[in-house]
Order: structure tokens, then C-alpha cells, then sequence
């Protein structure tokens, strides 16, 4: 067997070739006298808006001509197959010098195929190759007429997804503060009690939310999927932001902006360093695609830092508000801009280590579209009140037990909004998907700055509040000292739990001097 | 290692191997301690008393250094790490804690700030001087690096924060005290943390790659004395050998027993010259009119780390950048996470408004210096490897 090269010059426009008939993947054969030369196929994919699959090869290999084994196998096969088993094997044809692999009709989208030539026997006793799936399935792209299983509900998986979701997390537990905390606002329990009851009961309505989001993102497909999470992962601060403007506390909500970007930054990934270094001795991640996270955020907070500095100079402090407007309007689009750059046109940069993503663990996502997007509804209309309670207890709140103003918007709001990332990473990061929650820490702080911070000055806008970017000194010099170490310890694409140790201290450093405030 | 027969025992290896390390070429600044205490007891000007005092420190700490290293290498590699980490900081924190008894802050603050400084503009003027010579060979680990500038940029944080927090409108002193002290602990338990990973968890992260075996050969000749080789030592990162006593095997160099009684010695001589030396720090800012600050700065932390930065220096002039740089920047984390919380602590004892309350300047060059360190030290990996 010649491996390798083969005498065809297949290079780099060969190395994917595309099927056209998603039915059967008829993968060309060359022949050359009589050797037989076929792809080892890496994998299959079936990017969307494409007319079909391809197949990526890895390389060539050669074999003398093998005799035929009968195509109609497959056919038959095919036919009485069930949705959900995987693809029966194909056969090497060398009349037509084609190898086929049945396919069978699945649910929504296509995930991604491993392949192998591996050798066979025939019925006949023949010998030859088939192509083999080592991993995956095969499904059907979904604007496809035949057999379009595309269902919003399904109620047998519905429940067994919902039973799942519910029953296999213990923060569940803590929904039994949800009922609690409204009821403490309107029976007046006081502001402390209200504070530390709809605390606890965010919690879990947020995790809640993140995961009918990923269910929701793994149905309808990655753009819109990322846009979702990058909506709805923040709601919880998006609610909170809005009713804290309403009442009028915009010195809160500009630190709780200023806390979510250091709370992600720092207690989250330094908890997932840390706790993932407990595990591994140290773990890599794809510094390439940290870099350029890392370097957006950088332009995020630069983009944040700038009109506090511009203020600063005292210049035109009449235009205090008109200039914060304008820059928050940059920002937004620098947010279209970047989830462009994310989403469509460098997509590869972020791609993990290793190629996984949540999805592809389970077959199907375990909740249908509509009963994720029921249940996101549900839980956001319970978030409203919770938060709105929660924003009416912290003038109380920072009365009574007296601490600082800037201490609670700064490091106990942004813990509420952030549970459920803050939870998913660290659970993410000791299974050693270090990319994952790099992803999530990093990506969710530029979020926070480049979409929830102009989102909140346009509300105030809207509601005729003054909130502008004037930010203290003291936040945008935490701002910048969290960059810096941040970028210190993301920069060698490797982290272990030193680091993490580090990057929590840190944390810890700003809350107490914020404590003090 | 010189063969077993060729080797002196028992008082006479002793005595020679205290003489070796006494005698060489920076011992002869030694006279200056028996003048230095003279120069106390019959109160000469307060000048000449912190010249002489200053001058007698400088080989006193290199001789600390060295029976920490022969104590060291007897007592094998963890607790060798741990001695080395704490007496390898000696001089600063006996200067420091008279410092603070007399109640001279802004000098304390000024020589921590030097010293992190130095140590860092050390490195960059290395880097440029040895810029044409890439030393592919790297006898040292520049993967510890990466941990150690993150702690370094912690410290610059903690130094940070009091200061912003002072600089804004009504904020009380008193609370500005209670956050450094307060950051002080978490620093001096983020230090406990780095000596774990350190020696325990990430050891193989820093350790040198040893000398090879064609070296040894090399290394080992017979000058005179027979146990005095020249050599390269492979170094933990924590204080570097001051090339006074150049060995391949300390523990032949003399016992535990008399390294003990050396390096207790040598400390409880730095703590009788740095007293006097703060005593008359006072009466020099007198006379003189030089602020308290600028002795903080330039001079005190020349005593504290001028053994390391020749090191630093003449290890650079061989080519041997990352070894040079290595030892830089772990000297001055040491400084960042061990003396300054050790000082503020100190100052909590004796209840001295000591703060981490620095100048912003200062503090700004403290900050920009590291990535730019970082940068470099990355270059050297990323170059070297």
C-alpha cells in the first residue's frame, strides 16, 4: 500500500471536495493502470448556504484495483434504516470508480463526520475498502423538503430534557427563593432581607437562562445562536441596568458595568484557572485566538477609559452627556463589527483546541426550539421582578449594614448577573476545555463592554436619565491594571493554578479598596 | 565533585572553607564593619557613620548569600528553597524593620520602590547591552517566567490601589492604611502560594537544566585549592550566588553545622550595621538636605541587591541572557510579594503609619516597566526555545 503522496498532485484546492447529492457522498476514486487511489477523509462538513457536504482529506493513499461489490446494498439498506443510527458502510466501486456511503434522513443539521478507509469483506467474499464513521451522525440540512422533521415541540424529549435540566442541577434548590423574594418586597420584610432573598433567587433563573439558551443555539444554528447568547447572556445585567436607571442610581450601574468586566475577568477566570489547575499540572488553550480576545477588550476599555479621560480635562463639561452619547453609538457598532468578526468572517480564530462544541456531545439538543424559547420567556418575566426588587433594596441595603455604595454595585450586583457563566466556566475548565471558558470569560467581558455599556447609556437616554461614561478614576484605573494581568497570564497560551490563585487575589485587592470607598 | 580521598576532614575543611569564603576579592570591604562600629560607639558625622556602615553591609551580604547556599545544598531541595527565600531577602528586611522602628517611612517605601525598580531597569539596560548575543544554549528555564511576572503585576496592583485611593477627594488616611494592610496579608498569602508552586506543585518549571556531563569535566580543574572550580552553578530561581565563592559542590564546601554558625553570624552583623546605618540616615538628610526619598531610592537598595546585580551583570556579559534576567526579575518578585507585605506588617506591629501609599509617578514607572519586561522576557523564550 503506497501511503502518501499519490501520483495525482491533489494540494490544497483538492483537499475538500464537495458533494453534491446529500444522499449518497460519492468521494472520487482516481485510477491510474491498476492502482486505486482513495482520500483518507478527515471529516465531513456541510457549512450552511452551501449546495452540499465536504469532505476534508488528509491525504491520499493507493491500493491495487480492487474487485466490485454491489451497489444496491446500499439502497437497501438505506431504505429500512431509523433515524437516528448511524450510516452503514459503503463499499469500494470500481466500474464507476466510486465509493458510496448510504445516508440516512435525520433531524436538523448536520454535524460533523469522521471517516476512515477501512478494509472489508464483501457477502461474495470479496475484498475492498468501505469508508467508515468512526464518530457522529449524519443529519439533513433542514430547509430540506423531504421528511422536514423541523418541530417546535416534542413532547416525549421535552420532558425527559426538561426533567433533566430542572432535576439534575442542584442550584435548582434555590428557585424556592423566587416566590420568597417577591413576596418580601410586597409583605415588606425589609430591604435586607428582600436584598439577600432575590440575590439567591437570581441565581438560578440565571443558569436557567444559559441553558435554554445553549439549547436554543444548538437547533437554530451557530449565527444565530451566537447572537442569542450574546443577548441573553447578559439579560440578567440588562434587566438589572434598566430598572437601577429608572430609579435613578446611574453611579450603580456604571459600577456594576465597571464589576461585570473585572468580575469576568478576574474572579471568573481566575477561578477557572485556578480550579483547572487543580486538576491539570497546566493547560493549554489557543493563545492565538486569546490574543485576539484579548486585544478587543483591550479596545473595548479603551473605547470606555477615553471619555472619562476626555471629561477629566474638564474641557467642555456641558457636553459631558452628548459626548458620552456618541461614544456609546461607536460602541454599538464596534459590537455589530465585532460579532461580524466573530460570527462570519474569522470564525477559525476562535475555534477551540480541539474542534468540540457543546452540541456535538449529545445527538440532539435535548429541548426542542419552542419549549427552550418557552422557557427562556419564563425565566426572563421572573428575572424582571426579582431584579427590580433588587435594585428598590440598595439604597436600604447600603444604610443598614453599611457598606459602600460602590462596593455593592461593584462586586455583589455583577456575582448575581454573572452565576450562570461564572458556574459554566468553572465546570467547563476542570474537564480541561480551557478555549471554552477562555471563551466565555473573555468574550463575555467584551460583550459587557462593547454592547451592554452603550445599551444601558441609550436607555438613559430614552428615559431622560443622565447616564453618561464618566467614570471615576479609580474605575478606570482598575480597568486598565485588570487588563494588564490579565493579558500577563493569557499571553503564553498555558495557565495553571498560580495563576488563578494570582488573578483571584487580585479580585480580592480591588474589592478591598473598594470596600473602604 | 573532587574525589573522596583528595578531600580534607573534619576542623581543617571547615576552617579553609570559611577562609574560602572570606577571602576573596569583595571581603576587603570587610575592615569597613569593625570601622563602621567603631564609628558609632565614638559618633562621628553622621556622613562618615552611613558610609561606613553602607560600605560594610555591601560583603556582608554576599557572604550571607553564600552560607545560605552551603546550608542549602545540605539540606536538599525544599527547605534549600525555603532558606533561600527568606535569607535571601535578609538585608532588605533587617534594614527595613530599623527603617521602620525609627519610623522613617517615605525611606522604607523609597528603598522597596528601588529595589523593584532596579532590579527591572537592570534588566532593560542588560537587554539592550547584550542585544546582538542570542544564546541559543539556556541553562535556565524560562518557563517559570510567566508566573512570576503575573505575581509581579499582582504586586504592582496591590502598590496601585492604595495609591489611586489616596489621590481621590475625601478619602481618610486612616483607611488607606487599613487597605494596605489588609492587601499586605493577601500579598504575603499569594507569596505562601508562589513558594508552593514553586518547590512544590510546578518545581520542574524552574529548575535549570543541569550542567552536562562534558561540562563537568570542564568544570572541574584542579586551581590551586583543589575544591575551587570555576563554574556556573545551575540556580533555583530565588537569589542568585554572588560570584564571590564560584563552586560546583557547596556541600563540600563545608559543613551544615558551620554554614549555620557563618550565617548566623554574618545576619547578626547586618543587624548591628544597618541600625547604625538607619540611625544615622537622619542626621545625613540634616546635614545634607537629601530627602528621605532619594537614600530610599538609590542608595539603600544598592546594599540590599548589589551582590545580585554583579552577578546579574557578569552573567550577562557571558552571554548568558535568560540566566541574567531569570535572576532580575525572580529577585524582584521576591520584593514585591515578600518584603513590601513584610513591611507593612512590621508597621502594623509597631504601629507606624507604614502604607503602600507611593507616588504616582513611581508607582506609574513600577506599572508601564512590567509588560515591557514581560515582553522581553517573552522574546527570550519564544527566541530561545
Amino acid at each position: 500500500m503506497a501511503d502518501g503522496m499519490s501520483p495525482f498532485d491533489y494540494q490544497d484546492e483538492h483537499s475538500s471536495i464537495p458533494i453534491l447529492d446529500y444522499w449518497r457522498f460519492d468521494i472520487p476514486l482516481r485510477k491510474d493502470q491498476d492502482m486505486i487511489y482513495w482520500p483518507t477523509v478527515n471529516s465531513m462538513e456541510w457549512p450552511y448556504g452551501t449546495k452540499g457536504p465536504v469532505l476534508n482529506i488528509s491525504q491520499w493513499s493507493g491500493e491495487r484495483l480492487l474487485p466490485i461489490l454491489p451497489l444496491e446494498r446500499h439502497r437497501a439498506a438505506a431504505a429500512g434504516v431509523s433515524a437516528a443510527a448511524p450510516v452503514p458502510r459503503g463499499a469500494v466501486n470500481a466500474t464507476g470508480a466510486l465509493l458510496t456511503v448510504a445516508a440516512v434522513l435525520g433531524a436538523r443539521r448536520w454535524q460533523r463526520l469522521r471517516l476512515r478507509a477501512v478494509p472489508a469483506q464483501g457477502e461474495d467474499g470479496s475484498k475492498g475498502k468501505v469508508l467508515e464513521v468512526r464518530a457522529g451522525r449524519i443529519r439533513r440540512k433542514p430547509s430540506d423538503e423531504e421528511e422536514s422533521t423541523q418541530d417546535w415541540f416534542d413532547f416525549d424529549r421535552d420532558l425527559e430534557g426538561l426533567k433533566t435540566i430542572f432535576l439534575g442541577n442542584p442550584l435548582n434548590v434555590m428557585l424556592v427563593f423566587t416566590p420568597l423574594g417577591l413576596a418580601s418586597q410586597s409583605l415588606g420584610w425589609g430591604e435586607v432581607a428582600t436584598f439577600g432573598l432575590c440575590f439567591l433567587a437570581i441565581v438560578p433563573l440565571a443558569k436557567l437562562l444559559g441553558e435554554a439558551t445553549e439549547q436554543l443555539s444548538c437547533s437554530v444554528g451557530q449565527t444565530l445562536g451566537g447572537l442569542l447568547n450574546a443577548t441573553f447572556g447578559n439579560a440578567v445585567e440588562m434587566i438589572i441596568s434598566v430598572f437601577a436607571l429608572r430609579e435613578g442610581l446611574t453611579e450603580v450601574v456604571k459600577g456594576s458595568l465597571v464589576g461585570s468586566i473585572i468580575s469576568n475577568l478576574l474572579l471568573v477566570l481566575g477561578m477557572c484557572f485556578f480550579f483547572g489547575g487543580l486538576n491539570y499540572q497546566t493547560q493549554r488553550f489557543n493563545a492565538n485566538g486569546a490574543r485576539t480576545q484579548y486585544s478587543l477588550l483591550l479596545l473595548a476599555i479603551l473605547a470606555l477609559v477615553i471619555p472619562t479621560v476626555v471629561l477629566l480635562t474638564g474641557v467642555r463639561p456641558e457636553s459631558e452627556l452628548l459626548i458620552s452619547r456618541g461614544c456609546a453609538i461607536v460602541l454599538a457598532v464596534l459590537y455589530i463589527c465585532y460579532l461580524i468578526f466573530q460570527l462570519v468572517t474569522h470564525k477559525d480564530e476562535f475555534a477551540a483546541a480541539e474542534t468540540e462544541d457543546d452540541c456535538e456531545e449529545e445527538a440532539e439538543p435535548s429541548l426542542s426550539p419552542g419549549t427552550a424559547v418557552a422557557l427562556l420567556v419564563a425565566a426572563t418575566l421572573l428575572v424582571a421582578p426579582l431584579s427590580e426588587a433588587l435594585t428598590g433594596s440598595v439604597e436600604g441595603v447600603t444604610k443598614t449594614l453599611n457598606i459602600s455604595d460602590a462596593f455593592v454595585g461593584v462586586v455583589l450586583l455583577p456575582i448575581v448577573g454573572n452565576a450562570a457563566e461564572h458556574l459554566t466556566a468553572v465546570t467547563v475548565a476542570t474537564k480541561d476545555k480551557m478555549d471554552l471558558s477562555l471563551g466565555v470569560a473573555l468574550g463575555s467581558s467584551t460583550q459587557i463592554a462593547l454592547f451592554v455599556v452603550p445599551f444601558t447609556v441609550i436607555i438613559g437616554w430614552i428615559l431622560g436619565v443622565p447616564m453618561d461614561l464618566n467614570f471615576r478614576s479609580l474605575d478606570v484605573s482598575i480597568l486598565l491594571l485588570t487588563v494588564l494581568i490579565v493579558g500577563s497570564t493569557i499571553v503564553d497560551g498555558e495557565s495553571n493554578w498560580l495563576e488563578g490563585a494570582a488573578l483571584m487575589s487580585a479580585y480580592m485587592l480591588i474589592a478591598v479598596s473598594l470596600w473602604y470607598l | 565533585m573532587p574525589p573522596a580521598a583528595e578531600q580534607p576532614h573534619g576542623c581543617a575543611r571547615e576552617c579553609s572553607g570559611i577562609a574560602t569564603v572570606l577571602c576573596s576579592w569583595i571581603n576587603f570591604l570587610l575592615i569597613f564593619v569593625p570601622l563602621g562600629i567603631y564609628s558609632h560607639m565614638k559618633e562621628w558625622s553622621a556622613a562618615a557613620r552611613f558610609s561606613c556602615n553602607f560600605v560594610a553591609i555591601v560583603p556582608l551580604a554576599a557572604i550571607l548569600g553564600a552560607s545560605t547556599e552551603c546550608l542549602a545544598a545540605h539540606t536538599g531541595q525544599m527547605i534549600g528553597g525555603l532558606l533561600n527565600a527568606t535569607f535571601g531577602n535578609a538585608v532588605e528586611m533587617i534594614v527595613t524593620v530599623n527603617a521602620i522602628k525609627a519610623g522613617l517611612v517615605t525611606v522604607v517605601q523609597g528603598s522597596l520602590l528601588g529595589s523593584i525598580l532596579s532590579n527591572m531597569l537592570l534588566v532593560l539596560g542588560m537587554s539592550f547591552f547584550a542585544a546582538g548575543v542570542v544564546e541559543k544554549e539556556s541553562r535556565f528555564s524560562a518557563k517559570g517566567a510567566s508566573a512570576n511576572m503575573t505575581c509581579l503585576t499582582l504586586g504592582s496592583i496591590a502598590l496601585a490601589l492604595p495609591t489611586i485611593y489616596n489621590c481621590m477627594e475625601d478619602t481618610p488616611t486612616a483607611d488607606v492604611l487599613s487597605i494596605s494592610r489588609i492587601s499586605s496579608a493577601v500579598i504575603a498569602g499569594v507569596y505562601v502560594l508562589f513558594l508552593i508552586f514553586q518547590l512544590f506543585t510546578h518545581a520542574h518549571l524552574f529548575a535549570a537544566e543541569g550542567v552536562l556531563d562534558q561540562d563537568l569535566e570542564r568544570l572541574y580543574q584542579p586551581k590551586g585549592r583543589f575544591w575551587q572550580v570555576s563554574t556556573e552553578r545551575t540556580l533555583l530561581n530565588f537569589r542568585p550566588v554572588p560570584e564571590i565563592v564560584t563552586f560546583y559542590a557547596w556541600e563540600v564546601l563545608m559543613s551544615a553545622c558551620s554554614s549555620i554558625l557563618l550565617l548566623l553570624g554574618a545576619t547578626i552583623t547586618v543587624a548591628i550595621c544597618s541600625e547604625f546605618l538607619v540611625d544615622s540616615i537622619e542626621g545625613v538628610t540634616e546635614e545634607y538636605g537629601l530627602p528621605g526619598a532619594f537614600i530610599g531610592v538609590i542608595l539603600l537598595p544598592i546594599v540590599g541587591n548589589a551582590a545580585e546585580h554583579a552577578t546579574a551583570v557578569t552573567v550577562a556579559a557571558k552571554g548568558k541572557m535568560d540566566l541574567a534576567l531569570g535572576v532580575a526579575v525572580g529577585s524582584s518578585t521576591q520584593i514585591a510579594l515578600l518584603v513590601v507585605p513584610f513591611s507593612v506588617i512590621v508597621g502594623w506591629v509597631f504601629d507606624v503609619p507604614m502604607s503602600l501609599d507611593f507616588r504616582i509617578f513611581d508607582t506609574a514607572v513600577m506599572i508601564l516597566s512590567a509588560p515591557r519586561q514581560s515582553a522581553s522576557q517573552l522574546g527570550r523564550a519564544v527566541l530561545g526555545s
